[in-house]
């Protein structure tokens, strides 16, 4: 039997999506999903796609133990997404929304560095899509900065692999070392993972997406970064403190957000924080911890996000500071994010219970016990921050916007969290079946009482602590800087610059936003008769770096060749 | 807003405290010790965590919304599809 690549019938079935009917691609993108996941299901281990690429054994297909767990919640994910977005997703969001499912499926199921790395750029191109998708103005912006951020970290990562293969002679995943090329694949995968400081084109990006693209964001870009590092440099003791980095300073951001999927976004590089710990510490065990917490993290963060992304469809808003009240208006959605509050917290009867206390525990076992207790601080953060604070300041109190209407919820985003949650209490109630997925057998046992009482004592000091300071967690209508900042500045320091040089009458000690004023009526003034589009300047600069990775890659590839 | 509610299920929350650590010292003495160090941890760390938020990282990095450079500058951008007069500014 002919083994089909779940990943390439996504990616396919997104450019058929783009071509199909209206009336037909709702349903379209559900049964695409479905296919992909069932197929992904089915996968053998011994299934082989390889193809000799000038001199060059390339392997598309080759899941390995590893691999399956990633790729089998990637499609859940998917089939969730295509029911929760049935009514919401137009046209270009389903098709981007598929082919970034289809390159993510394309990361993890890959048998080779070239292949990877072409799935991985191929997924950058589809998300700057999905993020754009959203048609605001601030969408856009997010989009372009996610580009520039990916297209370095691409680049970086196209350099370690090309230095690699022409010292190694090989494409393997495994085996690399921590030399000059291995940290510069590191690296490009960290920007990846969204690790410090690298971390901020997250929660610059995944609330300016579409609300489902959100949801299809938060389970495949970091996750496939956390998979690739688990399959290229496990054990690198680096990541355990660059891990332990993101779930602590991740959370305290995420405790400062007004924004409700920026929050979650926030929260969600904490998380990936713990998985980046127990791939440092490396040991089988700690790989299993990282996959199963990478696994349950793909399901109660998508249900959160439905969550959060029902409120913003019902009410029109986004942040915080204009909602409360609505748990009595909006009552099961409150319930449904719960089970995700509750999952992501580590409560018993949870999915985050066993797959949390996993991760803790291998990164305890493996010696690591300043690590292992920060990782506690971090997951009281993560109960006061998505677990309290969230769902007091959206559902419970009085609503701060008194004229706020709500539209009609369609039953498909009521059924895809419903599917959710019920996965998340299936794994809470049986870990088994996550723990049956994993690359090793695991035979941790979640259940004991002293487990489940220390589990009980964490959460309820934290609500217990959250309930003493509770007037002091007050939403108000503000936005936190971070190192994107930079980012945002260069244009701005660029256009001043560049201001003063093509109007040297423009003296340098001006304000910034005088020269902005002058600029633009001399700029309007000869509008008539020389054009000014600054579109073009970021489309070539686009087009330029594709060019450019282009290039290096077929350089790359021949000067392996000869060599 | 979070300071309207009420305290009394903080008194819930301490007599549930206090019963996980009388079980745990009946079945498993041994193990009691650790629990109360979780407690006590989770206590102190949520607490640090909330006043280092509201009263130093906050005010340091927080900014009125949409005033970064690169935003719109639109509060309205904030809005999925309700219309400005619905906002609590509007």
């Amino acid at each position: 039997m002919v083994d089909l690549h779940p990943g390439l019938l996504l990616i396919l079935g997104g450019g058929l999506v783009a071509l199909l009917p209206q009336r037909i691609i709702a349903p379209a993108t559900l049964i695409l999903t479905t296919l992909a996941l069932v197929v992904t299901w089915r996968l053998d281990l011994s299934a082989q796609w390889v193809h000799q690429f000038y001199g060059i054994e390339l392997s598309l297909l080759s899941p390995t133990a590893l691999a399956r767990p990633f790729a089998v919640v990637f499609a859940i994910l998917g089939v969730l997404a295509a029911i929760y977005g049935w009514s919401l997703m137009n046209r270009v969001e389903r098709a981007a929304g598929l082919t970034t499912l289809g390159a993510g499926l394309g990361v993890v199921l890959a048998g080779d560095l070239l292949t990877m790395f072409v799935f991985w750029e191929f997924k950058v191109i589809t998300v700057v899509i999905l993020i754009a998708a959203r048609g605001r103005a601030s969408s856009t912006a997010a989009a372009q900065r996610y580009l520039q951020v990916h297209l370095i970290g691409g680049l970086t990562l196209l350099g370690g692999l090309m230095w690699h293969t022409s010292r190694t002679g090989s494409f393997a995943l495994e085996g690399i070392q921590t030399n000059g090329p291995g940290w510069l694949i590191l690296l490009g995968v960290l920007v990846g993972a969204a690790a410090l400081p690298l971390h901020a084109w997250l929660a610059d990006a995944y609330p300016s997406a579409t609300l489902t693209g959100t949801v299809i964001l938060s389970a495949v870009t970091t996750k496939s970064a956390v998979y690739v590092l688990a399959r290229t440099m496990p054990g690198v003791d680096l990541l355990i403190w660059v891990g332990v980095s993101m779930a602590v300073v991740g959370v305290t951001l995420a405790l400062l957000q007004d924004d409700l999927r920026r929050l979650l976004s926030y929260h969600i590089i904490s998380q990936v924080g713990f998985m980046v710990t127990a791939i440092g510490v490396g040991t089988t065990a700690a790989i299993n911890g990282a996959t199963a917490h990478a696994t349950a993290h793909v399901l109660y963060k998508g249900l959160l996000l439905m969550g959060v992304g029902t409120v913003i469809y019902a009410t029109g808003h986004n942040r915080a500071s204009a909602l409360g009240g609505l748990a009595n208006k909006l009552p099961w959605v409150l319930a449904l994010y719960m089970v995700g509050a509750f999952s992501i917290s580590g409560m018993l009867g949870f999915s985050g219970f066993p797959a949390k206390e996993l991760a803790v525990a291998s990164v305890g076992a493996g010696g690591e016990t300043v690590a292992q207790w920060l990782l506690k601080f971090a997951s009281v953060g993560t109960f006061l921050s998505v677990g309290l604070k969230l769902p007091a300041l959206a559902w419970l109190g009085t609503a701060t916007s008194p004229n706020i209407t709500h539209r009609q919820i369609p039953l498909t985003m009521y059924l895809a969290m419903g599917i959710a949650a019920a996965a998340n209490i299936a794994i809470g109630i049986r870990p088994h079946i996550l723990y049956d997925l994993l690359p090793a057998a695991e035979s941790f046992q979640p259940f004991t009482a002293v487990k489940i009482a220390e589990s009980f004592a964490l959460l309820g000091a934290t609500a217990l602590a959250f309930l003493w300071w509770r007037g002091r967690l007050t939403a108000k209508a503000t936005t936190t800087v971070d190192v994107d900042l930079v980012q945002r500045e260069l244009p701005r320091a660029y256009r001043t610059w560049a201001a003063q040089q093509q109007f040297p009458g423009l003296s340098k000690f001006q304000p910034a936003t005088q020269i902005f004023t002058q600029a633009q009526a001399a700029l309007t003034a000869r509008a008539a008769t020389r054009s000014v589009a600054p579109g073009w300047i970021i489309g070539g600069s686009v087009a330029g770096a594709m060019v450019l990775i282009l290039t290096t890659a077929l350089l790359g590839i021949g000067a392996v060749n000869r060599w | 807003m979070t300071s309207r509610i009420p305290l009394w299920p903080a008194g819930i929350l301490i007599a549930g405290l206090i019963t996980i650590a009388i079980v745990t010292a009946v079945y498993s003495p041994e193990k009691v010790g650790s629990v109360i160090v979780i407690t006590v941890f989770a206590l102190a760390a949520a607490s640090a965590m909330i006043l280092l938020a509201s009263h130093l990282i906050g005010p340091l990095l927080s900014r009125p919304a949409n005033s970064r450079p690169g935003d719109c500058g639109d509060p309205r951008d904030d809005l999925d599809w309700a219309a400005p007069w619905e906002t609590r500014d509007g």
